[in-house]
């Protein structure tokens, strides 16, 4: 290609980036405005004068390291059993004949495509009978069997070569050291990969946790940021300071291992 | 290599997910400290470790946030170590009224209701009728507690047809008018303690909005309900219905007045700007807006915020003036859900507390509501009020006071949402406002079973 | 003689015991209460045949919402696709650069959803909000986006595409790698320009990634309620209220469980018969499945 049309084409790209990034920009900025006047720029984007106190108020105010806790627990254990869930029956799907194993695997599917909003009135009183509502085990436990889990790591499984899984049943290895010995030590990336994704979907979960977890202190990041939220008048210096302090944890996350996202991204659609 | 690594770190990070989540999964969910929302939440906190072991613990459910939330949880904490037999937790609601009633019915559905809850005047009928509340009489009976200084009207608030009281007023809220007066003083409009009608004020906003341009001259707030609706309407002589007769009224010919007089300052005078009330709130900050009709509530967060002269007429009357004001009472009483005694004996003794003279005035004070005795407005708050004339215009409307409508029954929430709906889409100009008042009257017939 | 294997069995059955408690059962149940008139306060319950049908049917507001669902999804579904595509190609020219844009465009889609909403009101807020400090650099004037019925949907759209097409900016990247070479090859025979093999061989040859990228925005799109729970809550006029937020307003606003069921089973039903017919097509069309 021309060097001069690459170079515009990367002046548009780099414009889009910066259209895309844009709420990002407009956050911090009025993450670090003054309380005062958030709203006054240079340039459109650049604070007149820089203030911590939206930040300050949120941690003086907020539950935000307790709310942080609630989300990073929360997540790692969905997380976790998802991933130890997802990985017993991808190997059962990737490596067994059994009757009904299309029809089972056409059934994981559906669950992925059905709207949760369809079902979310009995599952909430299902929860509510187990006396789960207003707890983490009402979270975690509805969810923890992930049709996107199961379905990118049978992928993965069913890619490794059936002459290792064979070889290491003639060294004497029972199924379940199979399972650890061959497939769990090629999927490593992959595993990973997913347990990535799904940390950060788990993270921004935002309607379940919502609907079950009532007591303030209980709640998760996404559904806390709504806090500073009072009647007609909402604060958005501290709001969006809370918000930062939110997504820093899924950018940190997103910038060491981005390479993990959209490489396991590829292999579903389930966001 | 490198593989193996990262799977084994995978693993062990898998396994420490669920062995130590597990663990403090346990503690946070049976964690029954009150954990600190505030630097004066900590205080409490460590307050409440010299308790004896045997203190019950309450929840108290609020919706309030920022400056007004401080004010709850300094009072609750003020309770909290006022005495060592109970302990409160104060919780907010997310999505204020409407979103405490959700809040509620779920909890009620799942067992775990707080002890005491605050509730909007605009869902008494529901709170009384619907949900599992201890009416306070209850106590008062037993108790012989003297509501004597109760003020009379706010009392009535959490009355049901025969004078018992099933909750106590809380905060009482009137609407008033906030005013820039810089924008008044530039645009020589004398600023008065109560201009005299609805349509002087119609003029002033076209006035003061065509002073300058990108600015407003008035917004009513009304994102949530449509208090201000009733306002104008019932002080034009209407009504929103007749329940004994069975009859929607609010599409009578007052009703369409009064839409007639906002679609009017909407399109004809464009003095109303379109936005809702959390961007008024901000826009009337920022210099941007002149008026802004809203609860009294507000006046903590707008004093505060203000950049430039702050001041408050009362409401007015229409033109002609043969119709008496009448102001519907914003605001939320308290509500004491079944328990087991003790829990009930607690709540009500907290109930006694933040409608004290005392917590009444702090409250008062902090976030610009009413207090509800008679007391603290003559002697608590007395000096308060002569030294901040701003909070204390609420009172001179005060005897003005009616209850806030409540629809009949089960289907309250929805019948006012859709009246605000209508509303709202004749002020988006989907229809005009005959038609949207005639149509949600036919639906709110329609689901009333009128 | 096959034996039977007993394991496939025991390392499903983890998932299949839950999916049975929290997929399949609810499924049912709900059919269950969608018959029923069922005061969950008072705990009466009541069968009253079809009349919750009847009741949503008849509901002028059931028939606005699901075409504003439709409009949200005509808003979102083509230009996120068709983003997807245009800014996968342009990555994909554009050199040294190309895995930092990767990177940065997929960063939307990484963002929790409530994060998005609240930004976004804020940004669509009509006197400080950045959009119409944008449109008045343009001499247009103040926009009241989220108060006014009209603007309101094409607003939630605009963060529904903000949201998605980063994701399918990289299912068609990894498209494109894999036609790449096939692709210059046959170009190169031909002697076709670069619009033409775009048009007779790039696009046409993405025929599987098209129909993946356009399900699986569809599905999301279709499931929308976050962004209107945070952001405008259906209103002004209802005229953002969608599927999944009347589903939810029946269930845990009005607590009308009854309508709310039968909303969700016809919701559910419609979205079985699309599900059905796509992953038929998906075992035809690709390895995936």
């Amino acid at each position: 290609m021309k060097l001069r049309s690459r170079l515009l084409l990367n002046v548009f790209l780099l414009l889009s980036v910066l259209a895309v990034l844009m709420p990002f920009i407009w956050m911090l900025t009025v993450s670090f405005s003054p309380s005062a006047d958030p709203f006054k720029r240079v340039a459109l984007l650049i604070p007149t004068s820089f203030s911590l106190e939206g930040y300050k108020q949120v941690l003086e105010q907020a539950p935000i390291a307790r709310w942080f806790m609630n989300s990073v627990l929360l997540t790692s254990v969905l997380t976790g059993g998802q991933l130890i869930l997802g990985v017993l029956a991808a190997y059962a799907f990737a490596r067994y004949q059994f009757r009904g194993r299309e029809a089972l695997f056409f059934f994981v599917l559906c669950t992925m495509m059905v709207p949760p909003q369809a079902i979310m009135l009995p599952v909430y009183l299902v929860v509510n009978s187990f006396d789960w509502v207003n707890s983490y085990k009402g979270v975690i436990i509805p969810h923890i069997a992930s049709a996107y889990a199961i379905f990118v790591l049978r992928q993965f499984f069913m890619a490794i070569p059936r002459e290792l899984e064979e070889a290491s049943r003639v060294d004497g290895c029972h199924s379940v050291q199979t399972l650890y010995h061959i497939y769990l030590r090629a999927s490593g990336p992959a595993l990973f990969g997913v347990g990535l994704i799904q940390f950060v979907n788990n993270w921004n979960d935002y309607y379940w946790p919502f609907l079950i977890l009532s007591d303030e202190m209980k709640m998760t990041l996404p559904v806390a940021i709504v806090h500073f939220r009072n009647d007609s008048y909402i604060e958005w210096v501290p709001t969006m300071a809370a918000a930062t302090l939110s997504v820093l944890p899924v950018i940190g996350i997103y910038t060491l291992a981005q390479r993990y996202f959209t490489e396991s991204s590829l292999q579903s659609g389930i966001k | 290599m490198k593989k193996r690594i990262s799977l084994n770190i995978m693993l062990i990070a898998a396994l420490m997910w669920l062995l130590v989540g597990c663990g403090q999964g346990n503690t946070h969910s049976s964690n029954s400290e009150p954990a600190s929302a505030s630097p004066a939440g900590t205080e409490a906190a460590s307050d409440t470790g010299d308790k004896t072991a045997d203190a019950i613990e309450i929840k108290f459910m609020h919706v309030f946030g920022g400056s007004q939330g401080e004010a709850i949880q300094e009072m609750v904490d003020r309770y909290n170590a006022s005495q060592d037999k109970v302990i409160v937790k104060a919780e907010q609601a997310q999505g204020f009224y409407d979103g405490l009633l959700e809040k509620l019915q779920t909890l009620a559905v799942s067992k775990q209701l707080p002890e005491v809850a605050i509730g909007s005047y605009a869902n008494g009928e529901f709170m009384s009728t619907r949900m599992p509340i201890r009416p306070l009489q209850t106590f008062i009976d037993k108790e012989g507690y003297s509501t004597a200084d109760y003020t009379a009207e706010m009392l009535k608030l959490g009355q049901d047809a025969e004078g018992h009281q099933y909750a106590l007023p809380f905060l009482v809220s009137t609407p008033l008018i906030y005013v820039n007066l810089d924008h008044f003083e530039k645009a020589g409009i004398p600023v008065v303690e109560q201009p005299k009608s609805w349509e002087q004020v119609r003029d002033w906003a076209q006035q003061l909005a065509a002073s300058e341009s990108g600015r407003g001259g008035i917004y009513f707030q009304m994102d949530f309900d449509t208090w201000m609706f009733q306002t104008l309407l019932e002080t034009k002589g209407g009504s929103y219905a007749s329940i004994k007769d069975q009859d929607v009224q609010f599409n009578d010919a007052a009703g369409k007045e009064v839409l007639r007089y906002w679609l009017d300052m909407m399109q004809k005078d464009k003095s109303i700007p379109k936005m809702n009330g959390t961007q008024a709130a901000e826009a009337f900050q920022s210099g941007n807006l002149s008026m802004l009709v809203a609860t009294t509530g507000n006046l903590a967060n707008l004093s505060k915020n203000s950049s430039f002269n702050l001041g408050i007429m009362l409401l007015p009357t229409w033109e002609g003036g043969q119709t008496t004001r009448r102001l519907p009472a914003g605001g939320a009483g308290l509500y004491v859900f079944q328990g087991n005694d003790e829990k009930e004996a607690a709540a009500w003794d907290f109930v006694k507390y933040a409608t004290s003279p005392e917590s009444s005035a702090l409250l008062a004070e902090k976030m610009g509501y009413m207090t509800v005795r008679d007391s603290a407005r003559e002697e608590l708050m007395a000096d308060y009020l002569k030294a901040n004339p701003m909070a204390a215009a609420t009172y001179k409307q005060a005897q003005d006071i009616v209850p806030w409508f409540n629809w009949p029954g089960e289907a309250g929430t929805r019948a006012t949402r859709i009246l605000l709906d209508h509303i709202q889409g004749s002020f988006a100009g989907d229809m005009s406002g005959d038609e949207a008042l005639d149509k949600a009257a036919a639906e709110i017939e329609k689901i009333l079973g009128w | 003689m096959r034996r039977i294997p007993w394991q496939p069995y025991l390392y499903l059955s983890p998932v299949l015991v839950l999916y049975a408690i929290f997929f399949v059962f609810p499924l049912f149940f709900s059919l269950y209460i969608s018959f029923m008139e069922w005061d969950l306060l008072l705990d009466k319950k009541q069968f009253v045949g079809l009349s919750n049908y009847q009741e949503v049917l008849s509901n002028p507001l059931f028939w606005k919402v699901i075409r504003n669902t439709l409009l949200y999804m005509a808003l979102t579904v083509p230009p996120s696709a068709a983003l997807g595509l245009v800014y996968a190609l342009a990555i994909e020219r554009a050199g040294k650069l190309r895995s930092m844009y990767r990177v940065l465009f997929f960063v939307p889609v990484v963002i929790s959803v409530s994060v998005a909403g609240l930004v976004f009101s804020l940004m669509f807020s009509p006197q400080k909000g950045l959009f119409n400090e944008w449109l008045g650099l343009f001499g247009i004037g103040e926009q009241a986006w989220l108060q006014d019925t009209k603007l309101a949907m094409f607003a939630l759209a605009i963060v529904g595409v903000w949201m998605s097409f980063g994701y399918n900016v990289v299912l068609y990247i990894s498209g494109l790698k894999q036609l790449n070479n096939e692709v210059k090859e046959a170009a190169a025979i031909d002697g076709a320009s670069g619009w033409q093999s775009f048009r007779h061989m790039t696009f046409p040859l993405l025929m599987p990634v098209h129909m993946f990228v356009w399900t699986i925005t569809l599905l999301h799109s279709l499931q929308i309620f976050a962004t209107v729970h945070i952001m405008t809550l259906g209103g002004p006029n209802n005229s953002t209220n969608v599927w999944a937020f009347f589903i939810w307003q029946e269930a845990f606003q009005f607590f009308n469980t009854g309508t709310a069921s039968a909303a969700a089973t016809i919701l559910f039903v419609i979205v079985l018969g699309l599900t059905v017919i796509q992953v038929r097509w998906m075992q035809k069309r690709t390895q995936w499945v």
